[in-house]
């Protein structure tokens, strides 16, 4: 109690300092609790929709098994927005149905997820494609955003061929299950590790930068605890419950704002992927486990960081002692260096993680690293001839902790950007699209169209030309090539201009329609090819959105699971894991700058008594400048350089994995300038109090 | 700036300072010739340590004029009275204010580095060995105590011979034995120095070592120093 009564008084105290602290741990306590509560909600969000889409997985029959349902998955197209299409034949008369629909849909007719149902409302042409639809509930689909659309199949029709003959939907142990196609999404352990990385580090480092802040009356008390005996753990105790008791108002108020606002949210916060409202909430038990991590992560920094801030006594001491850096600070980066070397020798997916985990290393073991870097620097720069070097060298010999951490912010940015450009680059990095023709496009169509199913297309979009075409390799070359059936003068009619010289397709023509039917080479074979069942169809018709929508409304008429693919759906699209890695970024960058903020106000607080103390052995406020500004640039170039040949490194090994070959050159040359000219701005704006309040010039003796 | 020292050390004319709506100084006068030893006494928040941050030149004034070694401050501007500092006025602080990053002889050559004197080494050895403190030169303030502190505060202060020597309660942080052996060591080796001091204290036996006791009180100096041990 009496303890509690000591911890309310330091946090009553108006001192300056008190105050910075006291406003820093607060908003630590409140940026933390949001962060943490908002993580966990992601995580369960993550884990809510990965349940839906087990409860939708097709659960295949085993043989002797009656078969309930036939299943067809197939992937379509709109405008360049990928959209799975169930096909759905019930062979039972209480067939099972997937989550999200209620009632088997009519023969025929369409149960469209939300999302989807949305866009057909507002473009004629996507509603074209479906008639008689309703739209499922969102138990059926991983987030309200998701294109997805069963069918039932129309009166007359079967699935036959290739259709997964099914007992029901969900997952089910020792059973064979089909996941329903879904955009892909990143996995509970990379996310779990880029959370740590991304978001407890920088969170971790803004407890330090607002614990750190040292007051006079907080060290007072601790010094005088000390000196009438008051033991090492009870001083603990106070460090931690004075943490606590000014962090609680702004963890309450980060509790409250989400409580009110997370059941109101249909989009993840700086993710803007929409989703159910209410799949944001944290479930209460959750939520307090979630702040009581919180909490014991304040307290664990408080006792950490309770030497520094409490060591100055309430007599001053001579000088702060000799910061040693014991060996153990090399510890996580080799760890992390390790993991991202030796990542290239796992398989598959554990690759990646192995590199992540390694990357997190870094991003934990930098920090306690840059102090090793900046002391190599202040040895050599203390032996310059001159008094600022002297100075500055020494500072940065003796406190190398103290002068690293306002830049650790900086260095852990550094670091992570490259390995973040190299991430996106990998991410968004698919194979081109080919170019396109000026006046035509095709779409293939598998299986292919009967004679009957191609003179519907045709009456439907009169400007169509159909061709049946195989693909195959052929032997003397082994070369991939179309075998068209088409003759010449269908192809003359199809570019405008002669196609053939002596029955041969010409050089012009045959990189025509390569372009045109996205085929390495093409082969004329005549009018009669193959059987539709054995070969694909390809549609032909004008350039453009419009053209490839009529031509796919016309297939969705024929009644049969068909794919159809076109150019725009090779076209290079963004992964959904881009906005992933942006959103964890920003929060990264929005707590690391949040740390920084804090130290350098901290810094600049108790600065204050360095540059008076220089003001008053002689030195010009030009001079002190002068010092300030040699010790930013220096302490700048020894925590960002190895930082950023760190990341460099990363990043590399990270594109090595991946096989990625395109360095994202232009944007690291971007960070780097982005870092030189923050260093400019920063040995610019660097001066301290130098202790003469105000100019003579101008009172007037 | 400064030219042969052959002026009063210190003129305040009717020096009126302002803190917070508070008059810390209110009238102030003062006039110390050269060598002059002086102590200042008064209670606690009565504008001692604002007066000596006025004769350094580190705090303007916002009525009256400072003359300090023929120099009138009001017509200097940093650079100028930074310089003035730096050659002509010592500091000594209560808690000797040493730089941790720098060791004793570098702590005490400070004001020679600044001046680029390449043979500052010899000065500060000295120096060191006139406070007691010879041999140790190489040694970081950390290690030392609160009475080793002011010795070197002390040194440093004097090592570039200043005319003037400030010091805010030398002793204010020593218990009684070191704090009178101190004082007695500054008011020595500045009279050695041939340099005048001006003290505040609140130890009686250490305003007694002055030649001149001033008392501070309301924000005025006189000569009626109360606290002067007979």
């Amino acid at each position: 109690m009496t303890l509690a009564r000591i911890a309310w008084a330091i946090n009553r105290s108006h001192e300056r300092g008190q105050r910075v602290r006291g406003a820093a741990l607060a908003a630590t306590g409140f940026v933390a609790v949001l962060v943490i509560l908002g993580s966990v909600a992601v995580i369960l969000l993550i884990g809510r929709e990965n349940q839906r889409v087990s409860a939708r997985a097709i659960s295949v029959a085993e043989a002797g098994e009656e078969t309930k349902v036939r299943v067809k998955t197939l992937g379509n197209s709109w405008r360049g927005n990928q959209y799975s299409e169930i096909w759905l034949e019930p062979m039972v008369e209480a067939a099972p149905l997937p989550p999200g629909i209620r009632t088997m849909p009519e023969p025929g007719c369409w149960a469209v997820s939300p999302g989807l149902a949305e866009l057909i409302d507002r473009h004629d042409d996507l509603g074209a494609r479906f008639a008689c639809v309703e739209v499922m509930e969102a138990d059926g689909v991983r987030n309200p955003s998701e294109l997805l659309a069963y069918r039932r199949v129309p009166a007359g029709t079967t699935l036959e061929r290739s259709a997964v003959e099914a007992v029901g939907f969900g997952r089910r142990e020792g059973r064979l299950t089909i996941d329903v196609a879904s955009p892909e999404e990143p996995d509970r352990p990379p996310i779990a590790l880029a959370a740590l990385g991304l978001v407890v580090v920088p969170l971790s480092l803004l407890w330090v930068s607002s614990t750190s802040v040292a007051t006079t009356a907080r060290n007072k008390r601790f010094r005088l605890l000390e000196v009438f005996g008051v033991g090492r753990s009870r001083r603990r105790v106070l460090a931690v419950l004075e943490v606590l008791l000014a962090a609680a108002p702004g963890m309450v108020l980060g509790a409250a704002v989400w409580a009110v606002v997370a059941p109101r949210l249909d989009s993840v916060p700086l993710l803007g992927r929409a989703v159910t409202p209410g799949d944001l909430v944290v479930p209460p038990a959750v939520g307090l486990a979630a702040i009581v991590v919180i909490v014991l992560q304040s307290a664990a920094i408080a006792v950490a960081t309770m030497r520094r801030s409490g060591a100055a006594g309430a007599v001053p001491r001579p000088a702060e002692p000799f910061q040693e850096l014991s060996s153990w600070r090399y510890v996580p980066l080799l760890a992390g260096l390790t993991a991202v070397t030796v990542s290239s020798y796992f398989a598959g997916r554990r690759a990646p993680t192995v590199a992540l985990a390694g990357l997190v290393l870094l991003i934990v073991g930098l920090p306690f690293l840059l102090p090793v870097f900046v002391r190599a620097v202040g040895r050599p720069l203390a032996s310059v001839p001159g008094v600022l070097p002297l100075l500055s060298g020494r500072r940065l010999e003796r406190s190398p902790v103290r002068m690293s951490r306002p830049l650790v912010g900086v260095a852990l940015a550094v670091l992570i950007a490259p390995v973040a450009l190299a991430w996106l680059s990998i991410a968004r990095e698919v194979d081109p699209a080919p170019a396109g023709d000026q006046r035509w496009q095709s779409l293939k169509v598998t299986p292919g169209l009967s004679a009957a199913e191609s003179e519907a297309v045709r009456r439907s979009v009169p400007d169509a030309t159909l061709f049946s075409a195989l693909m195959a390799i052929d032997a003397p070359m082994r070369m991939p090539v179309l075998h068209l059936a088409a003759s010449c003068d269908a192809m003359t009619q199809l570019l405008g201009s002669p196609s053939c010289r002596e029955g041969v397709l010409s050089d012009e023509a045959a990189r025509r329609l390569a372009v045109i039917f996205r085929a390495p080479r093409i082969s004329l074979d005549g009018a009669d090819l193959v059987e539709p069942s054995t070969s694909e169809t390809y549609v032909v018709a004008g350039i453009g959105a419009a053209a490839e929508s009529r031509v796919r409304a016309a297939l969705a008429g024929l009644d049969r699971p068909i794919v159809a693919t076109s150019g725009a759906d090779l076209v290079a699209r963004e992964s959904p894991l881009v906005a992933w890695i942006l959103a964890g970024l920003t929060l990264f960058v929005v707590l690391l700058f949040a740390a920084l903020a804090v130290t350098l106000i901290d810094q600049s607080v108790s600065d204050r008594g360095y540059g008076k103390l220089l003001a008053s052995l002689g030195l010009t406020r030009e001079q002190i400048a002068d010092l300030v500004r040699l010790e930013f640039v220096t302490v700048y170039v020894a925590v960002v350089g190895p930082s950023t040949l760190l990341g460099l490194f990363v990043g590399w090994r990270w594109l090595a994995l991946s096989g990625t070959r395109s360095f994202p050159a232009k944007g690291i040359a971007a960070v780097l300038a982005a870092g030189l000219i923050l260093a400019i701005v920063g040995a610019f704006l660097a001066r301290p109090d130098d202790g003469e309040r105000a100019n003579w010039e101008t009172t007037g003796s | 700036m400064v030219g042969q020292q052959t002026g009063p050390l210190v003129v305040m004319n009717d020096v009126v300072v302002e803190v917070a709506g508070r008059r810390l100084l209110d009238g102030a006068s003062l006039r110390l010739e050269a060598g002059t030893v002086a102590s200042i006494v008064g209670p606690s928040g009565s504008g001692k340590t604002t007066l000596l941050n006025c004769l350094s030149g580190l705090r303007p004034v916002d009525r009256g004029t400072v003359e300090v070694l023929g120099v009138r401050l009001g017509g200097t501007n940093e650079k100028e009275r930074a310089e003035l500092r730096r050659s002509h006025i010592g500091i000594v602080f209560q808690f000797g204010e040493l730089l941790p990053e720098l060791t004793l002889a570098e702590n005490v050559g400070l004001p020679l580095i600044l001046d680029g004197n390449r043979t500052w080494r010899e000065v500060v050895d000295a120096w060191l060995t006139q406070v007691g403190l010879g041999g140790r030169g190489s040694e970081y303030p950390d290690i030392l105590s609160g009475g080793e502190v002011q010795r070197v505060g002390i040194a440093r202060a004097l090592a570039r011979r200043p005319a003037l020597v400030l010091a805010d309660e030398p002793t204010g942080s020593l218990d009684a034995d070191s704090a009178t052996e101190t004082a007695a060591l500054l008011v020595k080796t500045c009279r050695d120095a041939g340099a005048g001091l001006v003290m505040v204290t609140h130890d009686d036996e250490v305003a007694a070592l002055a030649d001149r006791c001033l008392s501070l009180r309301r924000g005025a100096l006189d000569d009626r120093c109360e606290h002067r041990a007979s």
